[in-house]
């Protein structure tokens, strides 16, 4: 297996000082680290973590010299030690104009991973010059400056966390499929219980939800109806139970607007929404690959019509994200440009019949 | 007397129902103001949205059909809550149901409650997904 390969937050932020590409990514780096640092929550740092490329795909000159070093099948590359350190030992980066230094030094850095340490302009033969001045500053006051700080091990945390969350959403919507196309091919009811991520999943279940299908069949056409009952089991994560939610929801039908929702018992609640013979198939040839579709990221599809409401509560709702409730009685969040879309057709009647 | 059901489609078209929704918005428009003043404005601006009435006075029940049109779901949709003893009703005969007008008012605003939360939920997954991160 590949090296993990990672640049200290202190190398990008006061080394690299010059040269990125993507200026808006050096400030949002800048940032990082000084929350990092400081007692910034872990939700905190994973706002900004996940609009920034992981460090080693930052588009910077020594990055990219950086990366290519150090690629899985790179075993050809010819690597230089920085002569005179070997405590830890550190190789040479190159790139055009700007030289730097890396280590996989099992003591400095642990095992199976890559850091680029440290970065600097090239000036060969004058005391300025990058590797004059590293070595003289390792050999003064050592390497621990150099290596990665708690910072830089909290930031890869949190995007462990984050790959975790990931997962652990594939898991849900895959097994909501596989529970639905059970469910579809007996007619029986059937269970899912929702783990917590790893690896906590030792834990009670967060979630328990039931699939009842339901055929209706009139002359014209059969109609499928799916009962989903969700009942939360573990109310001290409650931010994970509803997104757990809203992947078993959204893997059976991206659109909200095609769901209806009931009050159950306590803080249960049954939704419904008609599954398309289309659907049923997804189910099955999921259940059989194993694997999800593309479709499914996680998230609710884009609002598809524009419904109408009071224009005094559209506007305050917009300003604060808060939900109104359209003329047709689906409650909806007004994004900033309903032009786009088509008039919700029960909206549109109703608004029409206005006097 | 039994509830009333007025679909608020006969009454969007112009016909004599929509003539005597026009007289009685007029007539109201003179009357002293009130708690039924109000309620029959209500009606009235009920039906010009195209929305169904259901007449009813508290005491009475109403039937699985017509609780199912008034929370916008289908039959089967609401048999689950039934069967669940979340809203309470009586066995009329051996298997038709009836639900006490009150309880409808009172699962309504539940209900309402619910969608609410639930539709900010979904717009505000990604602050959702930040947040969890502290649970993890």
């Amino acid at each position: 297996m590949g090296l993990i390969r990672r640049v200290t937050l202190r190398c990008l932020c006061e080394d690299l000082n010059n040269d990125w590409v993507n200026t808006h990514q050096r400030r949002e780096f800048a940032r990082l680290w000084r929350l990092a640092q400081g007692d910034a929550s872990n939700s905190e740092l994973a706002r900004i973590i996940k609009v920034l490329p992981p460090t080693v795909m930052i588009d910077h000159p020594l990055v990219k010299s950086f990366r290519s070093a150090f690629e899985d099948d790179a075993k050809t590359v010819r690597r230089e030690s920085i002569s005179g350190l070997s405590d830890p030992h550190f190789w040479k980066q190159k790139s055009n104009r700007w030289r730097g230094a890396a280590t996989e030094a099992i003591d400095a850095v642990g095992d199976g991973e890559v850091w680029l340490c440290a970065g600097g302009l090239r000036a060969r033969g004058d005391n300025r010059d990058f590797y004059n001045q590293f070595c003289s500053q390792i050999k003064a006051r050592g390497p621990l400056e150099f290596l990665p700080t708690p910072a830089d091990r909290r930031y890869q945390e949190v995007e462990a966390k984050n790959a975790r969350k990931e997962a652990w959403r594939e898991q849900i919507q895959l097994s909501t499929l596989v529970c639905l196309n059970e469910a579809l091919k007996t007619s029986e009811d059937n269970m899912l219980h929702v783990p917590a991520p790893k690896p906590d999943s030792e834990d009670a279940p967060l979630l328990h939800v039931t699939f009842q299908v339901d055929r209706v069949d009139d002359a014209v056409e059969s109609i499928i109806e799916l009962v989903v009952q969700v009942h939360v089991n573990d109310p001290k994560h409650m931010n994970l139970a509803i997104l757990a939610k809203n992947y078993v929801l959204n893997a059976v039908e991206p659109n909200l607007d095609a769901w209806n929702l009931l009050p159950g018992a306590g803080t249960d609640e049954i939704w419904a929404t008609d599954v398309t013979p289309q659907f049923g198939e997804l189910a099955a040839s999921t259940s059989e690959s194993g694997e999800l579709p593309d479709s499914s990221r996680g998230k609710w599809a884009p609002a598809s019509s524009a419904h109408y409401s009071h224009k005094k509560y559209l506007v305050e709702a917009h300003l604060e994200g808060d939900p109104v409730r359209g003329l047709c009685g689906k409650w909806f969040v007004p994004t900033g440009n309903p032009d786009n879309h088509p008039i919700c057709p029960i909206c549109d009647e109703r608004y029409q019949a206005l006097p | 007397m039994p509830a009333l059901t007025v679909s608020g489609k006969t009454v969007s078209s112009e016909n004599s129902d929509a003539t005597l929704l026009r007289n009685l918005d007029s007539w109201l428009s003179g009357q002293p103001e009130g708690e039924l003043h109000d309620a029959l404005l209500k009606i009235s601006a009920t039906l010009h949205t195209g929305e169904n009435i259901v007449v009813a006075s508290e005491q009475e029940e109403l039937t699985p059909s017509q609780v199912a049109r008034i929370l916008g779901v289908s039959r089967t949709h609401l048999y689950k809550v039934l069967d669940a003893g979340t809203l309470p009703y009586r066995l009329v005969g051996a298997r038709d149901r009836r639900i006490a007008m009150k309880d409808v008012k009172k699962y309504a605003e539940r209900t309402e409650n619910l969608r609410r939360q639930a539709a900010w939920q979904a717009a505000h997954l990604d602050d959702l997904e930040d947040a969890a991160i502290d649970e993890m």
